[in-house]
Parts: structure tokens; sequence; C-alpha cells
């Protein structure tokens, strides 16, 4: 299934987008689609593994199942205050 | 015990401390002010970025966890989002505890839980021109 991505920040920037589609196979897990982000956007590798995927605005562990009409996130490199 | 959280764009203008509550011995208030510099390069301001759904619900998360684990009554916090000028407030933080030094590590605390975990990103801005410039880049799918 394809999973849309949003980004933000750096992670945005590095790609020129705010989000990015992801096609991800079973399992349809948090880690796999990591490892298919950094497979699919090779710009995207370094935020990946410094970041942290969050599922309907939730951080979520890494066997986390995803869901078709899921919002998934890419949080990285967060700077606030 | 209160939380109360907000994101506003643009900078804080409204930074006055809390009307007084019972038992209350300490009152605490933090102002982030964007400085005119970013390493040793001048800049006019900042571009702040949420993911505003999970920053909200995440600071009202810290903030409950603050009061649970340093005892304090209430915590009122304000961050901006989108450009806010040098010299312009974009966080504000008040923390209402009984005895001050509560209220000092629940400052402290949230403010680096802060930093580490919410979604916001921000990014200098160098000149006027460029205050949108992210969003213009993002909406246009390049430059």
């Amino acid at each position: 299934m394809m999973v849309r991505v949003l980004l933000f920040g750096p992670a945005a920037m590095a790609v020129r987008l705010d989000s990015v589609g992801v096609e991800l196979g079973p399992p349809r897990t948090c880690i796999e689609l990591a490892r298919a982000i950094g497979d699919q956007w090779p710009d995207l590798r370094m935020y990946v593994s410094r970041g942290r995927l969050a599922v309907n605005a939730t951080f979520v562990d890494e066997s986390a199942i995803i869901q078709e009409s899921d919002e998934v996130a890419l949080i990285s490199m967060v700077s606030g205050g | 015990m209160s939380v109360e959280v907000s994101i506003v764009v643009g900078p804080i203008l409204e930074t006055e401390d809390s009307p007084p509550l019972d038992g209350a011995g300490a009152e605490l208030s933090f102002r982030g002010i964007v400085r005119p510099y970013e390493g040793a390069r001048p800049i006019v301001g900042l571009d702040y970025e949420t993911y505003e759904p999970m920053a909200q619900k995440l600071l009202a998360e810290l903030c409950a966890q603050a009061i649970v684990r340093f005892g304090v009554l209430s915590i009122r916090l304000i961050h901006s989002k989108a450009f806010v000028p040098a010299g312009e407030v974009s966080l504000f933080i008040n923390i209402r505890s009984n005895r001050r030094i509560a209220a000092l590590e629940a400052m402290t605390w949230l403010i680096e839980a802060l930093k580490r975990e919410v979604p916001i990103w921000k990014r200098a801005v160098a000149d006027r021109c460029q205050e949108n410039l992210s969003e213009i880049r993002l909406a246009s799918g390049g430059c």
C-alpha cells in the first residue's frame, strides 16, 4: 500500500516536499516503513535514523502496524523554544 | 491543578502573569525571546514550523507530567508558530506552586523536555524577504 508520510523542518527542506509517498509491503510495521522511507527517499535516511515516526499524532513502537487511513509523520531533530 | 496550552501565530503579545491562586506561594514566568543573531550571523527573526495537532497534545502531556512530577499547582504555556521577529517573545511559561523550588525545577525540566520532544522546528531568517521562504519552496515543489 502507499503511505503518505508528512515531513517537517530540515527533513522537508531536504527533499523540498511537505510529504512523500512510500510504498509499504507486508509486514506493515513502523520499522518496515522507516526502512522503506530510507530506501525510496535516500535524502531522508539521516532524518529517519535520527528521528521517530508518529502515527495519528502519537509516537509509536517499531512493531506498530500501519493502517491505510493512518496519518504518519516523520519527526526528527526538533528545535522548539 | 490546571494546565493551559496554546500555540499562536507570530509573537506572543500577552504574557501577563496569571491571577492569584489560593495556596500558591510562588509564581514563576519565563519568556523566551528571539535573539537578533544565530551564532555570529545577524538575523531578523525565527520562522517556527509545527506539527500542530501533535505539538498541542505533547505540550499538554508534558505540562501534566510536570505537575505530577514536581507537585506544582498550575502551568500556562504559549508557543509561537510562523515568523517571530528578533526581540519578540516566542515562548511563555507561567508556573505557580506552593514553594519556589518546585516551580524552578519544573520550569527547567519543562523547557528541556519541550526542546527534546515537541514537534516544533525553528529556522533562522536572515532577511525579511525570506520570512516565508520554506513555505514558498514547499508549496511550489522546489526552487
